[in-house]
């Protein structure tokens, strides 16, 4: 790419769209056609490049790569593809991925049509006015609606007629896509000679280069040696290098104004470089930074200890190491009276807790029990303090608080018009407040709850699929907070209250909770050589009990010459899987039983 | 080695019972002739390669010995006594299945010096037989039993199995009733266990199969020591019960840990030092010897840690327990300087005693066994 081009030769765009309507083969297929990418270097979805991310169909991180594309008006083009995490817990990276473009593909997939993320997404599209060239996918298969897709397109304000239609399996429409980029998106507004102004939209770390963060140039330019100064950060660093990924990370000279690529300056701690920053020039620094900045704060907690107490400094580096990776995750020692010094933790969601506990496991190779998920509880004292505090096991005496608050999430489902029963009654379980209900279309319907977020994250987006069959899709954001009447369920095994059960319920569905999770403990907890009694409290009444029984009987019956070798093995079974339990006094417990209250809803 | 128990596993069977997960193989004549054969000189490379020791045991197991014919045992025991001196009065032991059982093969091995039986009954009755896929009818326990004392057989031991699904309490006492009516010299009693790879074991995990609960395991354990301790038997190992005098010989030798060779397809022989492991692929066992090998698969080095391991749970099985001193000669150093964390823990649950010198189960460790051998894993 020529310099004398200038911006009018870029476009910055992102693809945006539902889980599995098709983004990451969509986005493969555009490097393929461009070129970026040999077909034989091609491995299927390039741009998830985490094998967690792979095998579970979503992006986590946002991912930027150029491509250079010859249009059919004899211009070649840099096109700017930004790919943008999938998921709600990463609205806020979306939304800075967003904000690093001029227009969006909004992808739908032809069998499915508009789903709750789409809406959302396109919400965020049109806030960031964003051109929107909608992609109708997946046209090549049987169940293929696009007409149908069409319409509700156009029940969102969008032009049905400028909808492309293609199948990013068969490379159909493909072409199309590429020059509707061209032509419809618009060209970048900044100027090259404006003091720099760039925003980091996502960022990774490098054992060698330190921080990489990943910007779009609004305006001036950036090349190496020069003092660059994060101004929400406040820290100044020396670019070491700028780049481009095509789509492997290339330095090149400078990044102008409309360019969107990397640079790295040395910066040690992802902290200090947040995704929403504003880069600009030290020594000319531009009076604003970009709107929009926020340090993104964690909504979901939990404890994470080792297995083995040995494993206390390995678990800690791994965190270290995973945060250097990741701003938006945290965690702080935290020491329980049954599980023994841990850490709690900070998610953005259920999905990026799931994510950080798989790689400690897979990555680091940890045995890791962890707590059940929690949200952050103002709790107000009668003495008029206010704590936020996460962890139920540190919630203070019940007389002692005069009210407590918990936050609230606006969910948007999309389904079909037959579940809206199972699913009100789902939400209603769930403490929801009826908000709004709107067809979307003839047999499709939008409905609005306000709802705890503590019940969103207890298992709700797998009961609200196993009870639509799959159908109604979820998007969420906090609203806020709103006092609730709850109380702190204590679990007590073998006459010991064991704080890293407890958890915090609403008062009115204490007693079922309580029956519930002791009857969960039960299945979890295997027989002891003693009879284990499980109980279930509030302060100091018991609400509910279960006995697990004492086992009676377990020994060998034959043991000869010949068995010794397989009759060791299998005591050397027994043995590994006492391993992976936990020992609370003398009841040994597996990591499963400390995540019972997620799937107390199972056994109806 | 100067001495040692010699086990020769006969793969054979006329149909593989439903529970069964042992090396053994539909029987035909062609390929008992190919077996023996391969057996024979098994026999002659093992003697050599272990320098003749003498042999204090012998066992007949299987399979079902018994497929092959009174004589053709004979033969085997003739060939074993051609290359390893016997200790004068061994105890020579053949299994026995009731149905292959007939006067002339019982005269023919009583006379050729096999000296006791252990007959698998399993079960008096007919419907659990049934369940169990076992091959023959309660009558033929009878009639090879009674045979089998006319021919002059005087330590016969039956086998028994309970806490086997649809097995009633009643049906379990019944049982063992019969069989003490008998009066054998030794019973052998089993929970069932249902191993990977058995028809029962399919039933199982297909759902057609209600395993036997814990307590009812318990109940019929304890309900068959309590008959058998009064009828005059000793229970000297958790499965194990022996009028005064007849416990065996050749499997106290595995629990004491001594050393024993072992020959046929899947055999495990244990020198004091080393596992060996024969290929129990049948083609295979006797190609390696028709090539003049010793048909080893595998061979286990055992390090002090194995050493120690095997040495507890195989004695732990034992009423009588473990000799401290015994340990302390093997070992060189005390059960306590090796196994203390593990012994107070055992004993603060009320599993182990310490008594005497020896170390040993309590009853509540009798049926928690493996709770207690776990333990012992380093």
């Amino acid at each position: 790419m020529s310099k004398e081009q200038g911006s009018n030769n870029i476009r910055n765009f992102c693809i945006i769209a539902h889980i599995d309507h098709g983004k990451s083969t969509l986005a493969d297929r555009l490097l393929e056609y461009t070129g970026a990418l040999s077909e034989r270097e091609m491995v299927d979805q390039v741009l998830d490049s985490m094998d967690i991310e792979r095998e579970r169909g979503i992006t986590i991180k946002a991912q930027a790569v150029r491509l250079n594309y010859t249009a059919k008006d004899g211009q070649i083009y840099e096109l700017n593809l930004i790919d943008t995490p999938g998921h709600v817990d990463f609205t806020y990276e979306v939304s800075r991925s967003l904000a690093a473009c001029e227009g969006a593909l909004l992808v739908v997939d032809a069998t499915q049509g508009v789903e709750a993320q789409t809406l959302a997404n396109v919400y965020l599209a049109l806030e960031h006015d964003l051109e929107i060239i909608p992609v109708i996918n997946k046209i090549d298969l049987p169940a293929a609606q696009p007409e149908h897709v069409k319409l509700e397109l156009a029940d969102l304000g969008i032009d049905p007629d400028e909808a492309i239609l293609c199948s990013a399996k068969t490379g159909e429409g493909i072409p199309a896509v590429l020059e509707a980029v061209v032509e419809r998106i618009p060209v970048p507004s900044g100027t090259i000679d404006k003091p720099l102004k760039a925003l980091v939209f996502d960022t990774m770390y490098d054992p060698y280069m330190g921080v990489v963060a990943y910007l779009r140039v609004m305006e001036g330019l950036i090349k190496p040696k020069m003092s660059m100064f994060l101004m929400a950060s406040k820290k100044s660093y020396e670019v070491d290098t700028v780049g481009i990924f095509s789509p492997t990370m290339t330095p090149v000279a400078q990044l102008a104004a409309g360019e969107v690529g990397y640079v790295t300056g040395s910066i040690k701690d992802v902290k200090n470089c947040r995704v929403g920053d504003t880069i600009t020039d030290a020594d000319k620094p531009t009076a604003e930074p970009l709107p929009g900045y926020q340090q993104v704060k964690p909504m979901v907690f939990s404890g994470l200890y080792p297995v083995e107490s040995a494993d206390y400094e390995e678990l800690r580096d791994a965190l270290e190491k995973l945060q250097l990776n990741d701003a938006s995750f945290v965690f702080e020692p935290e020491v329980s009276d049954a599980l023994g010094f841990g850490f709690r933790c900070g998610f953005l969601g259920l999905l990026h807790m799931d994510v950080i506990q798989e790689r400690l496991e897979r990555e680091y190779n940890l045995d890791l029990v962890m707590t059940a998920p929690s949200v952050i509880y103002r709790i107000y004292l009668e003495d008029g303090d206010m704590h936020e505090i996460s962890n139920p096991a540190l919630f203070p005496e019940r007389n002692e608080i005069a009210k407590i608050e918990e936050p609230y999430v606006k969910t948007t489902i999309m389904l079909p018009e037959n579940y809206v029963g199972p699913i009100m009654e789902l939400s209603q379980e769930r403490r929801g407040i009826f908000k709004d209900m709107q067809y979307v279309d003839t047999d499709r319907v939008k409905l609005i709850y306000h709802i705890p977020l503590s019940e969103v994250i207890v298992d709700f987006f797998d009961q609200l699929k196993s009870r639509s069959k799959g159908y109604a899709t979820l998007d969420y954001e906090i609203i806020g907070y709103q006092e609730s009447n709850l109380v702190k369920l204590d679990v007590l095994i073998h006459g010991k209250p064991v704080d890293a059960l407890s958890v915090i319920v609403h008062e009115a569905s204490s007693y079922n909770k309580g029956q519930a999770l002791c009857r969960k403990l039960k299945e979890y907890i295997p027989m002891q050589m003693f009879e284990v009694p499980i109980q279930a409290a509030i302060g100091t009444k018991v609400i509910a009990r279960v006995n697990i029984k004492a086992r009676r009987k377990n020994v060998l019956a034959k043991c000869y010459g010949g068995d010794i070798t397989r009759k060791k093995k299998l005591l050397e079974k027994q043995k590994e899987g006492k391993k992976r339990m936990k020992s609370i006094g003398s009841v040994e417990i597996p990591q499963e039983a400390f995540m019972a209250v997620l799937r107390l809803d199972d056994e109806d | 080695m100067k001495s040692c128990g010699l086990y020769i596993h006969i793969p054979f069977c006329l149909r593989k019972c439903n529970y069964c997960d042992f090396v053994s193989f539909t029987y035909k004549a062609e390929l008992a002739d190919d077996f023996l054969l391969a057996l024979f000189s098994e026999i002659e490379l093992l003697a050599e390669e272990y320098d003749h020791p003498i042999l204090e045991t012998i066992y007949l197991g299987g399979g079902t010995p018994t497929c092959l014919a009174g004589k053709v045992l004979v033969e085997i025991l003739h060939q074993v006594a051609q290359y390893f001196p016997i200790r004068q009065g061994a105890e020579i032991t053949c299994e026995l299945n009731p149905a292959t059982g007939y006067q002339t093969d019982l005269e023919m091995m009583f006379n050729g010096g096999i000296n006791r039986l252990s007959m698998g009954v399993q079960s008096f009755i007919p419907e659990t037989l049934e369940f169990l896929g076992r091959i023959h009818s309660v009558e033929q326990v009878y009639e090879t039993y009674h045979a089998a004392r006319e021919v002059g057989f005087a330590n016969i031991n039956l086998d028994l199995i309970f806490a086997i699904p649809r097995q009633s309490r009643e049906d379990w006492r019944y049982s063992l009733k019969l069989a003490l009516e008998l009066k054998p010299e030794h019973l052998s009693l089993y929970n069932l266990k249902i191993e990977e790879g058995t028809p029962l074991y399919n039933q199982y995990v297909a759902g057609r199969l209600d395993p036997v609960d814990d307590e009812t395991d318990l109940w019929m354990y304890q309900q068959a020591i309590r008959s058998l301790q009064m009828s005059g038997y000793e229970h000297y190992e958790i499965s194990n019960f022996a009028r005064p005098g007849y416990a065996s010989k050749h499997n106290l030798g595995y629990w004491h840990y001594q050393p024993f060779l072992a020959l046929g397809p899947g055999a495990h022989g244990f020198d004091g030092s080393k596992r060996y492991e024969n290929a129990s692929n049948l083609g295979q066992y006797i190609n390696l010897l028709e090539r003049g090998y010793l048909p080893w698969k595998g061979i286990l080095d055992l390090a002090r840690k194995d050493l120690l391991e095997e040495y507890m749970f195989m004695g732990l099985r034992l009423l009588r327990g473990i000799d401290l001193e015994d340990f302390e000669y093997r070992f060189g150093s005390s059960l306590m300087e090796i196994y203390s964390s593990q012994v107070q823990k055992l004993l603060d649950l009320g599993l182990i005693a310490l008594q005497d010198g020896r170390i040993l189960l309590t009853e509540q460790g009798l049926y928690l066994g493996n709770e207690v051998f776990v333990e012992f894993l380093l």
